[in-house]
Formats: structure tokens, C-alpha cells, sequence
């Protein structure tokens, strides 16, 4: 998924999974991040919306994300996993003032694993949003329970946000990018490992044959 | 594939193709292929390496990626032979490429499709290393055959033609990896095919074969919208509507002017009998009126304490109360805080619950319902001619969604008619792995709410008047999306679109379609299909055109066996199937045809 190198400049695109229950504030969150603005009324998503960011990571590092908006309805779910495709990471949303979502996005994390996997076999960096925080006060149990299921269930790490208020949408965000960009240098490598592994084989098997 | 009836699944494993030089282990890069075994359901994507020693005669198949647990399974597909154990190799053209490798022993080893290309550059270096004989120049005599077995290109005969298929049949897949000059993929047909020659200024690209066939595509001129007094007409003196089929034909031709819907959308969608009277509607509506606030009352009399016991119920009204919040809130009739229309948009949501609890309230309904609302402006009207709506569109929001796969697989066997490029294309960039909906997925939204979020307000309104005329055709919708693709489709392969690009392309379309040039070319296309002579079953199964049954008609109904068996119940989860065994049985069919074999002596 990335791009080439010039003269020491990179340019990275990922594509970026934004998941969980109906109205958690997926898209709230996306027009966030991508437009700095806050809608009241934006529209039910159907299938998928699609948004670009484009970061400045440092002096030789662009990352162009494509993020992808899930619908959240249950019944839509089934055929929307041909969106998982291909993805380098994901932010799993849930609704603070509403804990079943938050079973819900555990669920969605469970499914995203089944689907996609880096090519290591490792799951795809997934971050964990406690979306909608300016509506509930935050609580130390809260925060304890949240540690631990990242821990569980394979989170990377989790933040409160809000998208209506702008906490942590960025600050999550750059979490994630950072993970993917470490994957991405470590596929890098395995890979150039694997290389010179075939051509160790290769000039072995060679060597037999003559 | 080594043997087809293996089992019934396929997929699909990219890789690359390299042949090393023994000496310097220099390694030319091939182009990708991707390798179509019959395998796992899972979708396995790995990386084949294929390493041909030189002199060595040691023909190496090597699989270089894990990142599944099916390394096992892959590795049963990895080969290594000697070189002058290989008998032959046979080259097939299908829409691309594909080698087969023949051992002496008699063993075929799987088949490498190449998707991309490269399958020349592959036998060119081959060339270098071994002699290779053409021995079978007859080509012609085994393409005829392919026609014959080709529902889409029977009517082609002549040796002209044969070159317009395996040309724009070759050329396609080449589009993804790179562009080639015509004159090279003259040359490689050449290749393909010693002796024919290709005329590249006539015939340019695929769209040949789809005029060919087909015919060409009619002009159509769309009119005005029916205003009041064109309407009134139409009613003798007491309410009557006369000259119904004419009637219905201006508005396909031309829809409604706004004026009219509120009365002409009760008849298009089936509320009011076109024969009934003035009086008869009266007493209709007082009837339909009682019922609808009978079951009004249902879910209105349900206490909080009742309701804590009914998560169904709860379960809907939460979905109805977030998603009403966020229908068309910019439109006029649904704006700012305490507008009634959201109010009549959640009551009458909330009484199609009791209406048809089974199904309940389904993301996506609020939509279909929104514009019906805005046009009747009256809660009762509304619900009615909503629940007529949704007698068409229930299948869609099934449990399972029946509906929407059907209609996938049925948009794809048009497509498959109207324009194959595009289907070879999309294939290539990965839409067949989730083989039964997964392909044509980014037509999702369109299809589940009728391109309510495709069109402007006013647009769509047009749209649905004109599909409730059922008229040219049945499932014209489905014409519609063909349209669209149409327009786009060579966007999309000049662009080498990728899985990716292509769905964020036609989800950025929306608000940017002209009503009144879709409909244009969703006629002219239409018109173009009912014109061809030898339809395919299938497709006239899906528009509705066989209304003879011809003798012919059912011999060639056994002729293509199950793929075109004729479907009593477009809900029955057997069609799905068939049609898919249609487009595989297809692709299997066309290896027996257009091939080449060589022989290495």
C-alpha cells in the first residue's frame, strides 16, 4: 500500500476501516478528522462513504488515508465485509452513553480479525473509541475496563473522543497511522528477509542441480 | 485448474512468473498472473513463483507468502519437473491467457491464467531456451465452435468477427497492468492466431463486439413532464382512468409535473384500481383510513412498561428514532427541530412495523419512504402507497438479503451482455473472491434504496415515477445501473482501477448523474436488447421479454443446461446458484475453445 521513494520522500496511502454500531458517531467522527466540522443531522450511512486525509508525517513522510465508513445496521453487516478488504487498519467506535455498543464493537473487532490480517498473519492494527465522551462523565472503573479489553481483545489502544467537542480525534488517529507505518516497515523488512531466504534456496538448489 | 469437477469452489492466487538464468541467477520479472485453482472457500492470496532453470531442465514452481494457515493447501498446487520430462505446452485464450504444462508422462500440471498479460513475454523467453513447434494452425475451426456455445456471440460466424472477439478479448486484461500499443497486441493476436490479419482502424477495441451483437443502440427522445390538463384528459366523467397504456407511456416517456404526483403516484404504485370511480377511491380511502389507525393504535397503546418486555419492538423504534433524525433533514419538508414531517416520518414507520413485524424497520426504509411523504403530504396516503412500494423493494431488507443478491447476479448477467470488458475487468480486480455478491458490490446503494442517494431530490422523484410505469421492460432498474456503468465503465479501465478505486468511484457519482441522460440510454439499452434476435434466456428471463414460448425457445434452454434454466420465483435461493454456475460454466466451457498447442521437440 505504499508508494515510492523519492529522493528520500515517501509517499504512503492506507486505507483505514471506521467501524461499529449504528449511530456511534462513525461518520461524526470522519467529518471530524477530514473537515474539522461537526454535523447534528448528517445522513444514515448506506454501504460505505468514502473520505481522504492527508498527513504530513514528517519532512520525507506523506500518508494519504482513505477512510471508509461503514454502515452499522446489523442486517447490512453481512455484505459489507467485502469492505475489510485490503485495509492497514481500522478505528472500532462505540457510543459511551450507550453500553451495548460497546459489546457491539467487540463484536465488529472479532469479525474484522476473521476477514483481514497483515501478511505476517498478525491482525491489522485496530483502535478502540469511546466516542460521544463529552455527554457522560469519564470514571476510573471505565477506564480499567477498557485497558484490559484492548489487552483481550487485541486493541492497540483505546481513547476517549469526542467528535462534537474535538477530543482525541487527532490524537487517535496518529495513533493508529503510527502503528500502521511500524507495520509497514516491519513487512518491509520480512519481506526483504524472505527474499534473500528464496535466494539462499535458490543458489542451493541450484548448486544440487548442476 | 486440473481437473474442473474437483469441487465446486474457485479462487483465485496472484503471483508473479520469473525465469531465472542458472548462471548469473538473474531474474526477469513476469508479469502478475493470477492462478484460478478449484480450492478452499477461504480466500487465499499467495504468491506463486515459477523459476525455470535453463539447461538445468529443472521447471521450479515455487509459493513464496504465507499469511494464512492454509500453507498446506497452497503448497499441494507448487510443481517442480524436469524440462525435458514437458511434453507440451498449451495456450489457451479465454479472455486471457493460460498455460497448461503437459509432462510425458502424461501428467497436466494447474493451469496459469494470465490475467494481466505476460503469458507472450513468458513463451518468448521460453523460446530462447527450447524449440518450440506450432502444430495446430486450425484455430478458426475451434473458435467457431466457442461461438456456438457463447449465448452472447452466436450470432457471429465470420472470420472477421472471430478476430473482433479474441482481440477485444486480449486487449482488456492487458489495460490493468499496462497499456499497450494496438500494434503490439496486434501482434500478440498474431501470435495467437498465424495468419490472420487485424484490421485495428475499424475495429477498435470492444466496443465492436458488443455493436455487433446487439445491434445498434436506437436513438430515443424523452418529452415533457404530464401536467394537470394533460392528466385530466385521461378521466372520463366519473374518475375513470381511460387509455391506461398510452397514459402510462407519457409518463414513462416524460414522468410527472409535480402537481400531478400527489394523484397519478396512488395509481402508478397500485393504492387506487385505474378502473375505480370517484366514489369508489372515496370509500377506499375511508376503509384504508380505519385500518391504518387501527394499527396506528397498536404501537401507540403500548405502555413503557409493556415495551420493556418487547425488545423487537424497542429494538425498531430506537432504529426508527435515530434514522428519521437523519432523512433528508436539508430538504424542506424535514428540516430544523420540531418539523412535523418527522413526525409523520416516524409514525408511519412505526405502524409499517405492525403492518409487516416480521420484516419491521430495516436502515434504508426512511429513505424509500422520505420523497412518498414529501408528494402525498398526508399520513394515511402515505403509508398506503409505501406499503405498495415495499411489497416491491421487502425482498431487499430480507434477513438474509435474498433480494439484493438476486438482483447483483441478475445486474451482472446483463452486464455480461452489454458489456463484457467491463465484467473481464472487474474480475481482474478482485470482484469475483466473495463470488456471489461480492461482484458488482459497489452497485449496493443503488439497488438497495432505488438511487434515492445517487440523485437529487427532484430526480428522484422523476426516476420512480417513470420505473412504477413498469414499463419498457420488467426490472428496468436493473437496465439503469447498466447505464450508468456504461458511461463509466471506460473511465474505469483506462484508469486501471483497482477493488478500491473503482467502489470509491461510483460512490462518489452520487449527486453528480443526470436523471434525463440515464433514462436516455436506460431506454436506448433497452430497446437495443429487445431488438436482438438471439437473446439469451437469461436475459430475457430477467426483463421479461419471453412472453412466447417458442419451441426453440426450450431447446436451447437444454442447450445452455443449467445456467439459463428458466426461474419460477425470483426469491428462490436457487437462481442465485444457477446463475452463478452460469458464469463459471461459461468460463470452463471456453477453455475447450481458442487454443493453441505447442510442442517442444
Amino acid at each position: 500500500m505504499s508508494g515510492g521513494a523519492e529522493l528520500g520522500f515517501t509517499e504512503h496511502l492506507f486505507k483505514v476501516l471506521v467501524i461499529g454500531d449504528h449511530k456511534v458517531g462513525k461518520t461524526s467522527f470522519v467529518k471530524r478528522y477530514v473537515k474539522n466540522q461537526f454535523y447534528e443531522e448528517l445522513k444514515t450511512t448506506i454501504g460505505v462513504d468514502f473520505s481522504m486525509k492527508v498527513i504530513d508525517w514528517d519532512s520525507h513522510t506523506r500518508v494519504r488515508l482513505q477512510l471508509w465508513d461503514i454502515a452499522g445496521q446489523e442486517r447490512l453487516r453481512g455484505l459489507n465485509r467485502v469492505f475489510f478488504k485490503r485495509s492497514s487498519g481500522a478505528l472500532v467506535v462505540y457510543d459511551m452513553t450507550n453500553g451495548s455498543t460497546l459489546d457491539g464493537a467487540l463484536n465488529w473487532k472479532h469479525e474484522l480479525d476473521s476477514q483481514v490480517m497483515l501478511k505476517n498473519g498478525r491482525p491489522i492494527p485496530a483502535v478502540l473509541l469511546a466516542n460521544k465522551c463529552d455527554e457522560t462523565k469519564v470514571c476510573r472503573r471505565n477506564a480499567s475496563l477498557l485497558e484490559k479489553l484492548c489487552q483481550e481483545k487485541g486493541f492497540i489502544g483505546w481513547f476517549q473522543t469526542s467528535a462534537k467537542e474535538n477530543i482525541n480525534v487527532d490524537e487517535a488517529a496518529k495513533f493508529l497511522v503510527k502503528h500502521i507505518l511500524q507495520n509497514n516497515e516491519e513487512s518491509v523488512k520480512e519481506e526483504e528477509q524472505n527474499m534473500q531466504i528464496n535466494l539462499k534456496q535458490q543458489s542451493k538448489s541450484n548448486s544440487t542441480c548442476c | 485448474h486440473s481437473s474442473p469437477d474437483e469441487s465446486e469452489d474457485q479462487d483465485l492466487i496472484s503471483g508473479f512468473l520469473r525465469i531465472v538464468d542458472k548462471v548469473w541467477f538473474l531474474s526477469f520479472f513476469f508479469f502478475f498472473f493470477l492462478l484460478i485453482i478449484i480450492f478452499g472457500f477461504n480466500e487465499l492470496v499467495g504468491i506463486m513463483c515459477l523459476v525455470l532453470f535453463f539447461q538445468n531442465h529443472i521447471i521450479y514452481c515455487h509459493i513464496v507468502t504465507g499469511g494464512s494457515n492454509h500453507a498446506n493447501d497452497r503448497n499441494k498446487w507448487a510443481f517442480s519437473f524436469n524440462v525435458c520430462d514437458l511434453r507440451s505446452i498449451t495456450v489457451k485464450c479465454e479472455g486471457w491467457s493460460c498455460i497448461t504444462f503437459r509432462l510425458k508422462d502424461g501428467t497436466a500440471l494447474p493451469a496459469i491464467h494470465f490475467h494481466q498479460g505476460g503469458s507472450t513475454a513468458f513463451l518468448d523467453s521460453l523460446r530462447k531456451l527450447v524449440q518450440i513447434n506450432d502444430i495446430l494452425h486450425s484455430i478458426i475451426s475451434l473458435s467457431n465452435q466457442k461461438f456456438k456455445k457463447d449465448p452472447y456471440t452466436t450470432t457471429l460466424g465470420g472470420f472477421s468477427k472471430v478476430t473482433n472477439y479474441l482481440f477485444d478479448a486480449f486487449r482488456v486484461p492487458e489495460l490493468e497492468y499496462h497499456q499497450r500499443p494496438a500494434e503490439e497486441v496486434a501482434d500478440l493476436l498474431g501470435e495467437i492466431i498465424p495468419g490472420l490479419e487485424i484490421n485495428q482502424q475499424e475495429e477498435p477495441g470492444f466496443e465492436v463486439i458488443t455493436r455487433l451483437d446487439l445491434g445498434p443502440r436506437p436513438e430515443v427522445q424523452r418529452r415533457g413532464p404530464v401536467a394537470m390538463e394533460e392528466w385530466a384528459k385521461y378521466q372520463d366523467s366519473e374518475g375513470r382512468i381511460t387509455n391506461v397504456p398510452h397514459l402510462k407511456d407519457v409518463i414513462f416517456k416524460g414522468g410527472l409535473c409535480h402537481a400531478v404526483r400527489r394523484e397519478a403516484w396512488k395509481f402508478l404504485l397500485g393504492y387506487f384500481p385505474w378502473n375505480s370511480t370517484h366514489e369508489e377511491r372515496k370509500l377506499l380511502q375511508k376503509r384504508k383510513t380505519d385500518e391504518y389507525f387501527r394499527m396506528k393504535l397498536q404501537w401507540k397503546s403500548v405502555s413503557e412498561e409493556q415495551e420493556k418486555r418487547n425488545s423487537r419492538l424497542r429494538d425498531y423504534r430506537s432504529l426508527i428514532e435515530k434514522d428519521v433524525n437523519r432523512t433528508d433533514r436539508n430538504n424542506k419538508f424535514y428540516e430544523g427541530l420540531d418539523n412535523p414531517g418527522l413526525i409523520l416520518l416516524h409514525d408511519i414507520l412505526m405502524t409499517y412495523c405492525m403492518f409487516d413485524f416480521d420484516l419491521g424497520y430495516v436502515q434504508g426504509m426512511s429513505d424509500l419512504l422520505s420523497p412518498i411523504l414529501f408528494v402525498m403530504e398526508n399520513e394515511v396516503d402515505a403509508f398506503w402507497c409505501f406499503v405498495s412500494f415495499m411489497d416491491e423493494m421487502h425482498e431487499n431488507f430480507e434477513e438474509q438479503m435474498q433480494g439484493m443478491k438476486t438482483q447483483l447476479v441478475q445486474l451482472s448477467t446483463l452486464l455480461r451482455l452489454l458489456a463484457l470488458p467491463l465484467c473481464t475487468f472487474l474480475c481482474l480486480c478482485g470482484f469475483t473472491e466473495a463470488q456471489d455478491s461480492g461482484y458488482l458490490y459497489f452497485c449496493f446503494r443503488w439497488l438497495l434504496i432505488r438511487f434515492k442517494r445517487e440523485l437529487h431530490f427532484q430526480d428522484v422523484l422523476r426516476l420512480w415515477e417513470v420505473m412504477w410505469t413498469r414499463l419498457p421492460c420488467q426490472n428496468f432498474h436493473l437496465l439503469v445501473c447498466c447505464a450508468i456503468l456504461d458511461s463509466e465503465k471506460q473511465k474505469i479501465m483506462d484508469r486501471k482501477y483497482g477493488f478500491n478505486e473503482i467502489l470509491k468511484h461510483i460512490n462518489e457519482l452520487s449527486m453528480k448523474l443526470d436523471i434525463e441522460e440515464i433514462l436516455i440510454k436506460s431506454e436506448a439499452i433497452c430497446m437495443q436488447i429487445k431488438n436482438c434476435k438471439d437473446l439469451p434466456h437469461s436475459v430475457s428471463e430477467i426483463l421479461g421479454l419471453n412472453t412466447v414460448t417458442e419451441p426453440s425457445a426450450a431447446l436451447e434452454t437444454s442447450e445452455y443446461g443449467i445456467l439459463e434454466s428458466p426461474q419460477t420465483s425470483p426469491r428462490s435461493t436457487h437462481r442465485q446458484d444457477h446463475v452463478i454456475s452460469n458464469g463459471h460454466s461459461h468460463l470452463k466451457e471456453s477453455t475447450h475453445n481458442g487454443c493453441k498447442v505447442a510442442f517442444i521437440s
